[in-house]
């Protein structure tokens, strides 16, 4: 397992120096140039020469990628942004956990209502609830999360003017962006927890359960909803990342001051360290939850689990 | 030997399937002594399954819905029991062995706690004794205990069809109902695990329904066999009787080139025709399409109600109805 694990943490690292080598060069070949932008349209030509040599913007291409790869990977730099003047590490000292927190919220909300929702769907099959669920989710996995979170604002701040609808003061402005990034989640979740739910219901195991003579409740709690759950948790992972996707979008929406606010700065104003630090920073935050999702996954179902044992096994180490 | 462990009374199930009407068993009629084994053969679709389920009453509902019948264990009718009371005969007094060990067993759940679940289920014991059980239930299906904490993946097909029985023993049930024990295993495990059943019922003084394809296994095993077809029992007898004699058309359809009692296992041979279609049963005998035998009698009114032919061994047949005898195949046309 811990071979599996380390193996694991190898390619994550292989991964993240791919995307960095990938953004810079994307970046290189956008067109609009960082000088012009920062200094505005009345900056004379010696001003611009002169700045984009300071930034270094003049070396030729592979000097520059090299600079960069050893900032960011042997310095642990990801430079100063052009436009803020401040190491883009400060700023995600503060803004990282701020897109977290979304995210962490928005999975446990995915979590704590779409599942119960997808059993409850399930138990009470081709009833109202679950008619009106297929309904819910259907809406909300297929209409474009800004579309949501607009209307979210305009019923709830504007209208009803129950919560705050842009920034992050106090906890009620949390709450519509949280809300607008878990819908689509949890109309997933949901109806694939009902799906898989419905699968189970019907399984051998299940009826031999029920043949030893276990109270009903046993009979789910124990043996049905472990193994239908499974297949929903591997999906988390996916989520995770739809959520850290989209996180742009909710902050853009909301301007809440997050990674992906942040970001979406760095895209306009060409501030190339921004950029390429959020770009950086999101993949290595995705490939590390999709990590922890697979252990809990392996946790979950002991023959993913002897899956992982074998794999390590068979590439030459101790199993465990 | 003489005391009857399980009556089953005039048993009709059927299923509500994308709006037809399954008729899948339909006025069964079992008795079951105690430690004694009940073949029951017949072709997939017959019945078989329902049956058992029935009776331990773990048919999904819906689609299955018991629509007449009784089913006595010793002096209680089951389907009278309140859902409290019958989750202490299931597994605890009756016990399922299911067909398809592949599937019967709970991926994410050790083997042996597998097991001490019933056994805790049904005994007031601690959780350390109900182990200590399903451990030692292990080792009498010829499992190492020390493969208690390991997982259905790890054990082949063979292996887990004996926890799957281990699970079946643990609680000393008076009644097995044994649904095609060996047909998902390999031909050379068959009859290991078959033999291993027979020895652990045989100890216990456990009846059986044995449900099988295998005559081979029926000759081997059953003290009384009863054929089903199309939800119905069509004969019924001692197993010489059945093997020696064999009555009713489908019978002798199945025994084929009749195999004497003590030849290798040998597999129903194939009947011409197809199965009968349950959502639209033929009018009189349910047999008659395929029935060689077949006349108008046969075609109206009524499925034939059975008859005792000699004691003990009865037909669903109109052939044998005494007024029509001449109408009939004489023994030796048939065997
Ligand atoms: N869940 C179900 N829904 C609808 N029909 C069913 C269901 N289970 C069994 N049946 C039907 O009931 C009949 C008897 O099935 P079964 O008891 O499994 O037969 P056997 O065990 O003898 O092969 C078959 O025609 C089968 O198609
Ligand atoms: S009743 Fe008629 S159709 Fe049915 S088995 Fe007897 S002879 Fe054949
Ligand atoms: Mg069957």
């Amino acid at each position: 397992m811990w071979r599996y694990i380390v193996k694991r943490l190898l390619w994550m690292v292989v991964i993240v120096v791919c995307v960095a080598l990938l953004i810079f060069t994307v970046l290189w070949f956008v067109p609009g140039d960082p000088a012009q932008i920062a200094l505005g349209s009345e900056a004379t030509a010696a001003d611009l020469e002169a700045y984009r040599e300071l930034l270094g913007l003049n070396d030729p291409f592979l000097v520059q990628m090299g600079r960069f790869m050893r900032d960011t990977f042997l310095r642990l730099d990801f430079g100063i942004s052009y436009s803020f003047k401040v190491p883009v590490i400060e700023e995600f000292a503060i803004r990282l956990p701020r897109t977290f927190l979304l995210g962490a919220f928005s999975l446990v909300l995915n979590m704590v209502i779409g599942i119960p929702l997808g059993i409850l769907a399930a138990n009470h099959r081709n009833s109202v609830i679950d008619r009106g669920l297929l309904v819910f989710a259907m809406v909300f996995s297929s209409m474009p999360q800004f579309f949501f979170a607009l209307v979210l604002v305009v019923v709830f701040a504007l209208e009803l003017n129950l919560l705050p609808p842009f920034g992050i003061a106090t906890w009620k402005h949390w709450i519509i962006p949280v809300l607008a990034a878990s819908l689509s989640g949890i109309a997933q979740i949901a109806r694939h927890t009902r799906a898989s739910v419905l699968e189970t219901i019907r399984a051998d195991f299940v009826t031999t359960a029920r043949a030893k003579g276990l109270e009903e409740r046993k009979v789910i709690y124990r043996h049905m909803l472990p193994n239908a759950l499974i297949p929903v948790i591997s999906d988390l992972g996916m989520h995770l990342s739809m959520i850290v996707g989209g996180s742009v979008v909710i902050e853009t929406v909301f301007s809440f001051p997050g990674v992906g606010l942040y970001m979406l700065y760095g895209i306009n104003a060409r501030d190339y360290p921004v950029v390429r630090g959020c770009v950086l920073i999101l993949a290595v935050f995705s490939a590390f939850v999709m990590l922890v999702v697979d252990l809990v996954y392996a946790f979950l179902d002991p023959r993913i689990k002897a899956q992982y044992v074998n794999y390590a096994a068979k590439s030459g180490g101790k199993a465990k | 030997m003489n005391e009857t462990l399980l009556t089953i009374k005039n048993l009709h199930v059927q299923y509500t399937s994308g709006g037809q009407i399954v008729r899948a068993v339909n006025g069964v009629d079992i008795e079951l002594k105690k430690g004694e084994t009940l073949g029951l053969v017949g072709e997939t679709g017959a019945g078989k399954t329902t049956i058992s389920k029935a009776i331990l009453r773990i048919l999904p509902d819906p689609p299955a819905k018991v629509t007449c019948g009784e089913v006595w264990l010793n002096d209680v009718n089951l389907f009278d029991l309140p859902a409290r009371e019958m989750l202490e005969v299931r597994g605890n007094k009756i016990a399922m062995i299911f067909q398809d060990p592949m599937t019967a067993l709970n991926p994410t759940m050790t083997v042996g706690n597998q097991i001490a679940e019933v056994i805790l289920q049904h005994n007031d014991i601690s959780n350390k004794e109900a182990m200590k059980r399903a451990a030692s239930m292990l080792e009498m299906v010829g499992i190492p205990a020390m493969r208690y904490m390991e997982y259905p993946h790890q054990f082949s097909g063979g292996m887990k069809q004996r926890v799957v029985i281990a699970m079946a023993l643990a609680c000393n049930p008076e009644l097995i109902l044994a649904d095609e024990p060996t047909t998902a295993l390999d031909v050379t495990i068959q009859a290991q695990v078959l033999e291993m059943m027979i020895n652990l019922k045989q100890k216990m003084n456990t009846s059986m329904i044995l449900i099988t394809h295998d005559l081979g296994v029926v000759a081997q095993t059953c003290d009384r066999v009863a054929v089903i077809y199309a939800g119905q029992i069509v004969e019924s007898g001692t197993k010489e009787e059945i093997f020696n004699n064999p009555l009713h058309p489908y019978t002798i359809g199945l025994f084929g080139a009749l195999p004497k009692l003590n030849d290798d296992s040998k597999r129903l041979s194939p009947i011409l025709g197809l199965p009968p279609d349950p959502t639209n049963l033929p009018e009189g005998c349910s047999f008659n399409p395929r029935c060689p035998h077949a006349f108008e009698d046969c075609t109206v009114g009524q499925t034939p109600e059975m008859i005792e032919v000699t004691p003990g061994h009865f037909v669903r047949c109109i052939l044998f109805r005494k007024e029509s005898v001449h109408h009939g195949i004489s023994r030796s046309q048939t065997s």
